[in-house]
């Protein structure tokens, strides 16, 4: 890997078409949705799309469940309204909005409250928390995670 | 690759930026109402090669083709414009996917995925005409070929997601709704369909 920026003048037709079919979710592969999401824009995006035709979403609820002053009791509404969400859902992208909005709320109140506010043994998440850290695009998503490792470490 | 004379060619570009960038210019007259930018500077440089060739100013065109062929200028316009596209569709491809990589390159070195960017790299964007095999990929960093797989394809999904965010900021929807994912899907195909292997 040198350090000069990447050039594609000498890429092949065939390579070209490659890298743009990379860029399709056309493609027959199977994705990981919740990584796919990308960053705050896009879930907000498909959040809004979710919520379409049954209730009002202005943005307020992404910006809550990553702000370390919103209430432990209002994380585990989100929670509950996430979950209803995720399984309502039609589409492979909207269910997985509703899932990682369901992942960050449970996160927010470890990294933020040290409360667990879901059924299951956090502990348990620990591996998926960090996939989700190390994988995500964006860095306000990917930090709710790091920072709830990091509670569940000196928790522990 | 228009006028087949790197010259010539060098000359018709600085007269088409001075066109476009200057006082009443090609930029001045450009409008999201009037649809996609690059659509748009294509047809400036079509008209621009149009003109050369009308003024007489390429050699290869200097004999009026009505008196050596059937079509007269048609035909020989429809075959020339033709490649013509095909080459500057192909650079837009090569411009826009260097950038959407660059931005990719510098977001993996932010993140300490310089492992992940250099498996990548070497699947996707290798000189060779082989494509080298997950495993004798992951095989310098001791890696299976799943885990050399899994990691290329984070920085594959880094690409998707910047390309696509590009695109999505380029396309005009009526009424300036945001493009769907359905319509970027569209864009893509629109740039894979017409490239040569």
């Amino acid at each position: 890997m040198s350090d000069e920026e990447i050039s594609t003048d000498r890429l092949t037709g065939r390579q070209l078409k490659e890298l743009l079919a990379l860029a399709s979710t056309d493609a027959k592969v199977s994705r990981n949705w919740l990584l796919e999401i990308g960053d705050m824009e896009q879930l907000e995006y498909l959040l809004m799309d979710l919520c379409r035709g049954t209730e009002q979403y202005d943005g307020a609820i992404l910006r809550a469940v990553c702000s370390p002053y919103t209430p432990v009791e209002s994380l585990m509404v989100i929670k509950n309204t996430a979950k209803r969400l995720a399984v309502e859902a039609q589409g492979s992208a909207q269910k997985a909005a509703g899932t990682l909005l369901y992942h960050l709320s449970v996160a927010s109140a470890l990294a933020h409250h040290a409360r667990n506010i879901s059924s299951k043994n956090p502990s348990e998440r620990l591996p998926f928390y960090k996939h989700l850290a190390a994988e995500l695009f964006d860095d306000e998503l990917a930090v709710i995670f790091e920072k709830a490792i990091a509670a569940l470490a000196s928790a522990s | 690759m228009l006028v087949q004379d790197a010259e010539k060619a060098q000359d018709l570009s600085q007269e088409f930026f001075a066109k476009l960038s200057g006082s009443g210019g090609l930029l001045e007259h450009a409008s999201p109402d009037k649809g996609r930018f690059h659509n748009f500077l294509k047809q400036a440089l079509r008209n621009l090669v149009i003109d050369y060739h009308r003024h007489g100013r390429g050699e290869r065109l200097q004999t009026h083709p009505d008196q050596a062929n059937n079509g007269g200028w048609d035909v020989l316009e429809l075959a020339e414009f033709t490649a013509a596209e095909a080459v500057f569709h192909r650079e837009w491809v090569k411009v826009t996917l260097a950038e959407a990589l660059n931005r990719v390159r510098s977001l993996c070195l932010e993140r300490g995925q310089e492992i992940h960017l250099d498996l990548f790299e070497k699947r996707y964007l290798n000189d060779a005409n082989l494509v080298p095999s997950w495993d004798e990929l992951g095989t310098p960093y001791g890696m299976d070929q799943r885990t050399a797989r899994e990691r290329a394809d984070t920085v594959a999904r880094h690409f998707r997601f910047v390309l696509r965010r590009m695109l999505r900021n380029e396309i005009t929807v009526p009424g300036g709704a945001r493009a769907t994912e359905a319509v970027i899907d569209e864009e893509i195909k629109a740039l894979l369909s017409p490239l040569k292997d």
